[in-house]
């Protein structure tokens, strides 16, 4: 088997005239985590749904997305069910709506395990109260006879944790997992999941608008814009020394208890202007109408360039004399 | 509590509320959830005032307490030292068009079948309010820093940054001495949080707004208030400036808000990470 949990090659998802995903790559090796941030509309949910195979009707995909030697945008249905759960799982953003509403939590547990591991009935509960115990879920026994409405969000987020790594998988997709979370409960979420990925060696892919989720939980990070990758390195390289300019607005407009002497009325720092929708998306760099950075050169498109920090601007932050 | 020469605008005092629950068995009486228990609140004129606490700790019940949504079980709830809910209509209509609120979601507060020009006339029809309406719209159009063209447009043709926005210019319209934002930015992306919370700011400042800023974010809030109120299972369990309450965290719901607080730069157990 290869190294590598997942490897994206210039992956494009559209609907009809409109791309909301524009050729991205990226690789993840087995045991590393990678994160994809973005904010409404950059295409980061697209992007996890093509990988899991899971776009609706009407998504048309191009490039590939490698996992266990499939192509996933062109295996069948039928290939692609054996592996969903087994090799590669998702944890969704809302655990309320994912979860079977009608089903207690343990068949829904017991159903995956008897179904990729081809445990019996018996062997299944066990695995199941295991991994019940290990997510920090008090009374496991309970909890596997209720029904998703009878349980809290982060005790529903723990269950779609341990459904996502019921069958150790190689790769889980956590799309926003704790933004339907109290403050409160994200840290516990957060830190179980970092714990079971570590644990189990394998890849995770974190995707979230959330910078200091991803900053505490990744190795790697890629920032998309406008369904395009624009920089992408080590958490280090590109959150201390971000190159491109929206990476630096992003960084900067976060609010933080650092800097506590606030009274109350402080400016933040802003980006001006949105995201451009997808319909009227410019050919060129699609951060420049929004840019301080920007000159006339960025009506072409940009590309990632070859450096260890890649950013795909033409006119980049130079590297601060102190950085790596 | 710094300025003992003004009276509260907004105050509550004692003010419990409870709510009936389904009924559990027949003969027996319905269980009851004490969703506020003895909450003394108050803000001044002027001032910006935070609300902090997890989902399930009061924030939403205090809300609609304070723009008069709802009837407290028993305490009193005060508007500029006068008994709102025992009061002639008048004074009622001069709360009702002193006290606005812009919600979570913009998405959901507005009718998707009306034009923003119509949605804005609303507040003016509702609340009686004469003169010139168009000016109006015009000038609190302006004053969040939208153009006149928003007001042909429908809901759906707006981001969601822009159109909190323009709930933002629907709340002014009456002419407001209190702004109540509930999680004004919880539902919009980073970078356009920031243009939001300045705004908000900004309008604070000009109109010499009171504020009153409704979250579960300790970040968000110390950039625009300078008084927080932390909640937990009902009750205002600590209040003051955010820098004390962040530095000197006295009760458990406060230190576990302040230590959920994620930093870029720190790990999970706040470990510096580079």
């Amino acid at each position: 088997m290869d190294t590598f949990a997942l490897k994206v090659e210039n992956l494009v998802v559209s609907l009809g005239d409109l791309i909301a995903v524009r050729g991205i790559s990226f690789e993840i090796k087995k045991g590393e985590r990678w994160g994809l941030v973005g904010e409404s509309g950059a295409g980061k949910s697209l992007t996890a749904l093509a990988i899991m195979g899971l776009l609706q009707d009407g998504w048309k995909t191009s490039g590939a997305v490698w996992h266990d030697g499939i192509n996933i945008l062109t295996a069948s249905d039928k290939k692609l069910s054996t592996m969903r759960g087994r090799t590669m799982s998702m944890v969704f953003q809302d655990p309320t709506t994912a979860l079977n509403p009608v089903a207690k939590v343990g068949n829904q547990i017991t159903w995956i395990l008897r179904h990729h591991m081809r445990l019996n009935e018996k062997e299944a509960v066990e695995q199941a109260l295991a991994l019940l115990n290990k997510m920090n879920l008090p009374r496991p026994e309970s909890i596997m006879d209720s029904y998703p409405h009878q349980l809290s969000g982060g005790q529903r987020q723990r269950i779609m944790i341990a459904m996502g790594l019921a069958c150790y998988p190689e790769l889980i997709i956590a799309d926003e997992p704790t933004t339907a979370l109290d403050v409160t409960v994200q840290k516990q979420v957060l830190r179980l999941l970092d714990e079971a990925v570590k644990e189990r060696n394998c890849g995770l892919l974190l995707i979230t608008h959330d910078l200091p989720v991803i900053a505490a939980m990744c190795e790697n990070v890629a920032v998309m814009y406008g369904g395009r990758i624009v920089e992408t390195g080590s958490i280090s390289q590109v959150f201390k020394n971000p190159r491109h300019p929206y990476t630096k607005g992003l960084l900067a407009s976060q609010p933080t208890l650092d800097n506590i002497d606030l009274e109350g009325g402080t400016r933040l720092t802003s980006i001006r202007g949105s995201v451009p929708p997808l319909y009227a998306m410019p050919d060129g760099c699609a951060f420049a109408e929004r840019c301080d950075y920007a000159t006339d050169k960025c009506k072409e498109l940009p590309e990632l360039d070859n450096q260890i920090q890649r950013v795909a601007c033409w006119n980049p932050i130079a590297l601060s004399q102190k950085g790596v | 509590m710094t300025e003992n020469n003004q009276q509260p605008i907004l105050q509550t005092i004692g003010v419990c509320q409870e709510y009936k629950l389904p009924r559990t068995s027949l003969l027996g009486k319905p269980p009851v959830l004490d969703a506020l228990k003895e909450v003394d609140f108050y803000a001044m004129e002027g001032e910006s005032v935070g609300i902090v606490g997890e989902s399930g700790a009061g924030k939403s019940t205090l809300t609609r307490i304070l723009v008069g949504m709802e009837k407290p079980t028993s305490g009193i709830f005060k508007f500029k030292n006068q008994d709102v809910w025992n009061s002639d209509d008048d004074f009622k209509h001069e709360f009702r068009r002193s006290v606005q609120m812009v919600l979570q979601n913009p998405r959901s507060s507005f009718d998707p079948r009306m034009t923003i020009g119509q949605s804005l006339l609303q507040p003016l029809k509702g609340l009686k309010i004469g003169g010139n309406h168009q000016a109006r719209i015009d000038e609190v159009l302006g004053q969040v820093g939208l153009g006149q063209d928003a007001l042909k447009k429908y809901p759906y043709e707006f981001s969601g940054g822009q159109l909190q926005r323009v709930a933002i210019a629907r709340a002014l319209i009456p002419n407001p001495k209190v702004l109540i934002a509930d999680e004004p930015v919880s539902a919009l992306d980073v970078s356009i949080q920031a243009q939001v919370l300045n705004l908000l700011n900004d309008l604070v400042k000009d109109l010499n707004l009171t504020l009153i800023l409704i979250t579960h974010d300790l970040s968000v809030v110390s950039y625009v208030t300078s008084r927080v109120a932390i909640m937990g299972h009902g009750r205002i369990v600590e209040t003051g400036t955010p820098k004390f309450l962040f530095q000197n965290p006295q009760s458990e719901i406060t230190r576990n808000l302040v230590d959920s607080v994620l930093t870029v730069g720190k790990g999970i157990e706040g470990e510096s990470l580079f």
